[in-house]
């Protein structure tokens, strides 16, 4: 047994919080205004080749699920809004990776992709997908958003600069749909935090584009646990954010005589707070690890144990962001402290790709038949 | 017991919800879309002057005040004839009041034209001339006039104690220097109570509570914050820079102080027992108005989704009600006290306490039901979601209710009870 990460991704590790640390977090607020990253920055991105860790080996990537979360989370603290906008493939790794190895014969060239899922999108992909893939997959009206709002869509985070997406993939408990460009519509919109990306409405303007291929329900929950993964680490990595913050400034700040986190009470608060995300980091990462080792299908509890350490990472990270604003007082509300930006970001993050409600739903439908891993073979 | 509310105040809360519909809503909205206040010549604030409502509790940070009561010496606290029927007062009614208008827009509200925090220390530490002085630009039914209340500064915020701000009298009279922070409404206000020291190293024995002017010398707004939420109104950093007084500025007068040297504290303190469930109710309606827009997604559009996923929506939904309506209650309980003139400086904190975090997880809550469309800057849950939070902050954080609640409930369970 070995918790450790090996040294190779603790080297990578390192540098993505370098990149973070000196590149991102410095002008945060700038290109939250703005929306703008710089060349270099992009560039700087690409070359720590986080991408590559999220494609499968069939697209030159690595496929790496756990090396993914590690360098998710540490850029994910120094700009989540500025990662969103960067990372093109972002939760959609495990999709493109089994339409892939389904479909055959499509490359990727870069560019966005976006993942929706079916119960997200109102939208009911048959159960058996048809053999003839030309076959419409059903009217315009099927992908609305969840709400009811009359103009519909997902939104999805995006980065000005984007264009059509690449492909919209549509998860379905036994089937996965894929939108390509020409079938969709953009507009954008605004969400409530990762202004640095902005919001993309995604309507699909022509339905009858929509190719499916057949995928078994284990292979389906399989690339929802890599979305899972995937927001696991960014949440993990907003939520440290915020805590390392709350812990300098309430190391200073003093009141009744003692610094913030001098009192009792609120270092009781804070310590439940870094327990909580350690233990979701924990769990993201063993996830992460199990992924990496399962096949297509799961053979090593990796989904099962990415969703439970989905529901805490969500739970953890709006717990941690809570307190960051509230050990800050008055000065936590305000937008000259990053706090109040951590708290809006992972309030905005933990509804989407369905969100708590989502998980559970899959979770529930496997809790009687999820084996523990303790007797799965590793 | 008996917890009906009274017709006089479900009045009161029809015509909020009027207001409401019609312009806090919209003002708000627009407020924050546009990231800036509503600006104080806007001829909704003249409306609002001219219905009288200046002074009926209707809006601001604080409550609104009758403009004619005074409390009983040392806050609500101090005892007085238990009065049967609370809703009698008007504590109650501040807190439905409050609660309504918060239910439409909590920002939009306290931007009302009113004494907003300001009132409560005129009423409670002002003298006869005082109040008839202050308060007489709210009686007039002419133009829009606000107040505001300043104790936080850049070093002070919960521990009020280590204010600065220093107060040095002379033959003439006083001279205020020092920095305020985030007092809200300051940039429009007629005149801002501002708590100042004597001497920094005397704590809260050197507390002194001053009127100062708007047209005062030395009086400047620095900047107005970027707040997260709650943007219809200003809150803002001013300096007082050799600020001269009259004499006649020190609240209370020389004669209020001599009773006690920590009166000035005092004072501030007592307020809090009719702000506390103030803030508190103000969170109880933003958790409404989130808990709307969830069951009405529920009742209109909920077909795309399967059975068991509406049923816990409908369970969520449950829960948000437990937490408003429970929350509701404490606001209530601690107004009714204040109003028969009990203590309830320990209910007014658990309310306080209780409220915040729940109406925050109420509106966490229905944004799930939403879903996506929660995330969206145009849905109003999103918005809700950022005002809500601040009202854990306001008027003393959750810490310092937890401070105020266990030193009442420890002191009556320790050995020395
Ligand atoms: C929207 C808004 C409007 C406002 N309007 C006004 C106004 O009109 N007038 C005005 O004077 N002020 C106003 N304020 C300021 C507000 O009252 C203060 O922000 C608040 O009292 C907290 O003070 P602080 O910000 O200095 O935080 P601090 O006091 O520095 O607190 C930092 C942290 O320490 C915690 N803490 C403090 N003491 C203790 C303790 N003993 N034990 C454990 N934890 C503790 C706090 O809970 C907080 O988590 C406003 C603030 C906001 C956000």
């Amino acid at each position: 047994m070995d918790f450790s990460i090996p040294e190779e991704l603790a080297e990578l590790e390192r540098q993505c919080r370098r990149f973070a640390e000196k590149q991102l977090r410095p002008r945060q607020r700038e290109v939250e205004q703005t929306g703008e990253l710089a060349p270099a920055v992009m560039s700087a991105f690409d070359s720590l080749g986080l991408s590559g860790l999220m494609l499968p080996e069939s697209l030159g990537g690595s496929a790496d699920a756990l090396a993914a979360v590690v360098a998710l989370e540490a850029v994910a603290w120094g700009d989540a809004g500025a990662l969103m906008a960067l990372d093109q493939v972002g939760p959609a790794g495990g999709a493109l990776a089994a339409w892939q190895s389904h479909s055959g014969g499509h490359s990727y060239g870069g560019g966005r992709l976006v993942l929706a899922m079916a119960e997200q999108t109102g939208a009911t992909l048959p159960e058996q997908p048809p053999r003839d893939s030309e076959q419409p997959a059903r009217d315009s009206e099927q992908l609305t958003g969840v709400s009811g709002e009359p103009a519909g869509g997902l939104v999805v985070p995006y980065a000005p600069g984007d264009g059509l997406p690449e492909a919209l993939f549509v998860l379905g408990s036994t089937t996965l749909a894929m939108y390509p460009p020409d079938a969709l519509e953009v507009s954008s919109t605004r969400a409530g935090a990762f202004d640095a990306c902005g919001g993309m409405r995604v309507e699909v303007r022509d339905p009858r584009a929509a190719e499916m291929v057949a995928i078994g329900p284990s292979e389906s929950l399989a690339i929802r646990a890599r979305a899972w993964s995937w927001s696991s680490a960014v949440l993990l990595g907003i939520a440290q954010a915020s805590l390392d913050h709350a812990v300098a400034y309430g190391r200073d700040r003093i009141v009744f005589g003692t610094p913030v986190l001098g009192h009792q009470a609120n270092a009781f608060d804070l310590a439940g707070a870094y327990s909580g995300v350690e233990a979701a980091r924990l769990a993201t990462r063993s996830a992460a690890w199990r992924l990496g080792m399962a096949g297509p299908s799961d053979a090593a509890g990796g989904p099962w144990l990415a969703g439970l350490a989905y529901l805490e990472a969500l739970r953890s990270s709006l717990v941690a962001t809570d307190l960051g604003v509230q050990l800050l007082g008055g000065h936590g509300y305000m937008v000259d402290e990053p706090v109040e930006k951590y708290w809006r970001e992972v309030r905005a993050l933990s509804l989407l790709w369905g969100g708590e409600g989502g998980a559970l739903d899959c979770l529930a439908a496997e809790v009687l038949t999820s084996a523990d891993p303790l007797v799965v073979p590793g | 017991m008996d917890i009906q509310i009274d017709e006089e105040t479900l009045k009161a809360v029809e015509l909020v919800r009027t207001i409401g519909r019609e312009f806090l809503r919209p003002l708000g909205l627009e407020a924050d879309r546009t990231n800036r206040p509503i600006p104080p010549d806007h001829p909704f604030y003249e409306l609002v002057a001219k219905s009288g409502y200046m002074l009926q509790g209707l809006g601001s940070e604080g409550r609104g005040s009758s403009g004619s009561e005074r409390a009983p010496a040392g806050g609500a606290s101090g005892g007085g004839s238990r009065r049967r029927g609370g809703s009698r007062g008007s504590a109650l009614r501040n807190v439905l009041v409050a609660e309504e208008g918060s239910y439409w827009d909590r920002g939009a509200m306290v931007s009302l034209p009113g004494p907003g925090l300001g009132g409560p220390p005129v009423l409670r530490m002002g003298t006869e001339a005082q109040r008839e002085r202050l308060l007489a630009p709210f009686r007039q039914r002419e133009r829009p006039v606000w107040a505001a209340f300043a104790m936080t500064e850049p070093g002070a915020g919960s521990d009020v104690a280590r204010i600065t701000t220093r107060a040095v009298r002379d033959a003439d009279g006083w001279v205020l220097t020092g920095q305020k922070m985030y007092s809200s409404n300051s940039p429009r206000a007629e005149w801002v109570v501002v708590f100042a020291t004597l001497d920094p190293a005397l704590g809260r024995d050197g507390h002194r509570a001053f009127v100062v002017e708007r047209d005062t010398p030395g009086f400047e707004i620095l900047r107005v914050e970027h707040k997260m939420g709650l943007r219809a109104y200003e809150t803002a950093t001013f300096a007082l820079d050799g600020c001269r007084l009259p004499e006649e500025s020190l609240l209370g007068g020389q004669e209020y102080y001599e009773a006690s040297s920590q009166r000035g504290f005092e004072g501030a303190m007592s307020s809090f027992n009719a702000t506390r469930p103030i803030i508190a109710a103000m969170g109880v309606g933003i958790a409404r108005a989130a808990y709307d827009i969830a069951a009405g997604t529920l009742k209109e559009d909920f077909a795309p989704h399967a059975f068991h996923r509406r049923r816990r929506a409908l369970e969520t939904l449950v829960e948000v009600r437990r937490r408003i309506e429970v929350a509701r209650l404490m606001c209530m309980r601690a107004a009714w006290l204040l109003d028969c003139g009990m203590p309830n400086a320990l209910e007014a904190s658990m309310a306080k306490l209780y409220a915040p975090p729940a109406a925050l997880a109420a509106v966490q809550a229905a944004a799930q039901v939403l879903g996506e469309a929660g995330v969206l800057r145009d849905s109003l849950v999103e918005k809700l979601a950022r005002d809500v939070k601040a009202m854990d902050i306001v008027e003393g954080t959750q810490q310092i209710q937890r401070r105020v609640v266990s030193k009442h409930v420890v002191g009556v369970l320790g050995p020395s009870a």
